[in-house]
C-alpha cells in the first residue's frame, strides 16, 4: 500500500499536538534563555516559509485546475451533449470548492506571516542594535560627565536612576523577556499551528505529486503515444512534444524541500523554546525553504512555456 | 467501530490510486480499444472518480481549515501583545533617545559654566 501522507487520523493528529503542547509547555518551564538576535534569524526564516508556503499553495491550485481540465478533455470524447454539459457542471463545482479551501489555507499562511514579522520586530531585527546603540550612547554621556556632574545642582539620584535604567543589558534583557513571555503564553498554540500547517502542506504535496503524475500521462498518451500508434499521419510536432513530455520534471524538488522545511520550522520552534536553536538549525531551514521558493519559480515558469 | 476520519482518509487514498490507475497510459490505451458504449462508460467512472476525489479532498481541507480557525484566536490574541511589547519598546526607545540628547545638553553646560556652588 502507497504511502500518501493521509496516513494518521484527526484524532492521532490531535493527541499528538496535545502531547507536543505539554512537552513544548515543560520545556518552557526550564527554558534557558536564548538572544533576541536568535529568535529574529527564526522569525525572518519564518516569514520566508510563509512566503514560499503561499507559492507553493498558488503552484498547487493552478496544477489542480490544469489537471481537472485534462481530465475532462480525456473523457470528453465518447460522451453525448447532455452527459458532456452534465460533467462539466459537476467537475467545476467540485474543483471550485476545493479551491476555495486552498484559498483558506493559504490566508492562514498569510496569517503566520505577520505572525513571524511581529517577533522579528519584538526581536529587534528590522532595527539591529539600535535600541542597544542608543543605551550605550547615553551610558557614555553619563559616565562622560565625570566628576563635574558630582557638584552638578539637580537630584543626583534622578541621574543615577536613569544611568541604571539605561544599561543596554536591562535593555536586552526587556526584549527578552517580551519574547519569552510570548512564547510561555502563546508557544503551544504556535506549535499547533505550525503543525496543521505542515499537515496542510503534506495534503497538497500528495495533491500536486498525483495531479502532476496524471497530467504527464494524459500528455503523453495524447499527444505522443496515441498519434504514433494511430494508422493517420503523424503531426508535425509529435517530435517536439515528445521532447517535451520525455523532459519535463514534475515540481518534486518543490515538493520534497516544502515538506522538509515544514518539519523543521516546526523543530526549530520547539529548540527556540527551549532555548537550544543554533545558527545551523536555522541555516538549514533557510536553506529548504530557499530550494522550495526556486523551484516552485521553476516550476511555474516551466508550466507557462509549455502552455 | 472504524473512525470516520480513518476511512475518510482510506477513501481517499484508494480514490488517488484508482484515478492514476484509470488514467495511466497503459489504460488509457486499453480503454481506446474498447467498443464506443464501453469507452463511454470507462469515461463516465473517471470523471466520477476525479469528482469524487475534488470533494473528498475539500473535505480533508475543510478539516484542516477548521482546526486552524480554533487556533486562529489565538494566534490574533499573540500578535496583538506583541504589537503592544512593540510599542512599548518603542516608546522606551524614543525616550532613550530623548534622555540622551538631554543628557548631552547638561554635559556641555557642565563644563561651560562655573558650578562650584
Amino acid at each position: 500500500m502507497k504511502k500518501n501522507g493521509y496516513e494518521g487520523s484527526c484524532g492521532i493528529r490531535t493527541t499528538a499536538i496535545r502531547g507536543a503542547s505539554l512537552c513544548l509547555t515543560l520545556c518552557l518551564g526550564s527554558c534557558v534563555a536564548q538572544g533576541p538576535e536568535r529568535f529574529g534569524s527564526f522569525a525572518r526564516a519564518g516569514v520566508e516559509y510563509a512566503d514560499a508556503m503561499t507559492s507553493l499553495t498558488d503552484q498547487a491550485r493552478s496544477i489542480a485546475i490544469d489537471t481537472d481540465s485534462d481530465i475532462m478533455l480525456q473523457v470528453r470524447n465518447p460522451l453525448n451533449r447532455q452527459e458532456r454539459q452534465q460533467a462539466y457542471r459537476n467537475h467545476t463545482a467540485a474543483l471550485r470548492e476545493l479551491l476555495v479551501r486552498m484559498q483558506e489555507l493559504q490566508q492562514h499562511a498569510v496569517l503566520l506571516k505577520r505572525y513571524f514579522s511581529l517577533l522579528a520586530q519584538l526581536a529587534g531585527s528590522d532595527k539591529p542594535h539600535q535600541l542597544g546603540k542608543d543605551a550605550e550612547e547615553l551610558v557614555n554621556a553619563i559616565s562622560g560627565l565625570g566628576a563635574s556632574i558630582e557638584k552638578a545642582p539637580f537630584d543626583k539620584s534622578l541621574a543615577g536612576e536613569k544611568a541604571g535604567v539605561a544599561t543596554p543589558i536591562v535593555i536586552g534583557a526587556l526584549r527578552r523577556k517580551a519574547l519569552e513571555d510570548e512564547l510561555r503564553r502563546h508557544g503551544p498554540a504556535i506549535e499547533h499551528e505550525i503543525e496543521l500547517q505542515q499537515a496542510a502542506l503534506q495534503a497538497l504535496a500528495v495533491q500536486m505529486r498525483s495531479d502532476t503524475g496524471i497530467s504527464a500521462g494524459i500528455r503523453e498518451y495524447a499527444q505522443v503515444m496515441k498519434p504514433y500508434a494511430d494508422d493517420s499521419t503523424i503531426p508535425a510536432e509529435w517530435k517536439r512534444n515528445r521532447r517535451e513530455v520525455l523532459n519535463s520534471t514534475p515540481p518534486v524538488a518543490a515538493i520534497d524541500a516544502a515538506t522538509r522545511s515544514a518539519a523543521k520550522l516546526r523543530e526549530n520552534f520547539r529548540s527556540l523554546a527551549g532555548g537550544r536553536l543554533t545558527l545551523a538549525d536555522i541555516d538549514a531551514l533557510t536553506a529548504d525553504i530557499d530550494t522550495m521558493a526556486s523551484a516552485v519559480k521553476q516550476a511555474r515558469s516551466t508550466s507557462n512555456i509549455s502552455q | 467501530m472504524t473512525d470516520p476520519m480513518a476511512l475518510k482518509e482510506r477513501t481517499l487514498r484508494q480514490l488517488l490510486e484508482i484515478r492514476e490507475t484509470l488514467l495511466s497510459v497503459d489504460c488509457q490505451e486499453m480503454i481506446d480499444q474498447k467498443p464506443q458504449e464501453m469507452q463511454r462508460e470507462y469515461c463516465q467512472i473517471i470523471s466520477q472518480a476525479q469528482i469524487n476525489y475534488l470533494k473528498l479532498q475539500r473535505a480533508s481541507l475543510e478539516e484542516l481549515s477548521k482546526e486552524m480557525l480554533t487556533v486562529e484566536n489565538e494566534l490574533l490574541e499573540s500578535m496583538k501583545s506583541m504589537q503592544e511589547s512593540i510599542d512599548d519598546l518603542s516608546r522606551l526607545e524614543k525616550f532613550m533617545t530623548d534622555a540622551t540628547g538631554f543628557i548631552r545638553l547638561v554635559q556641555r553646560i557642565v563644563s561651560i559654566l562655573p558650578l562650584t556652588i
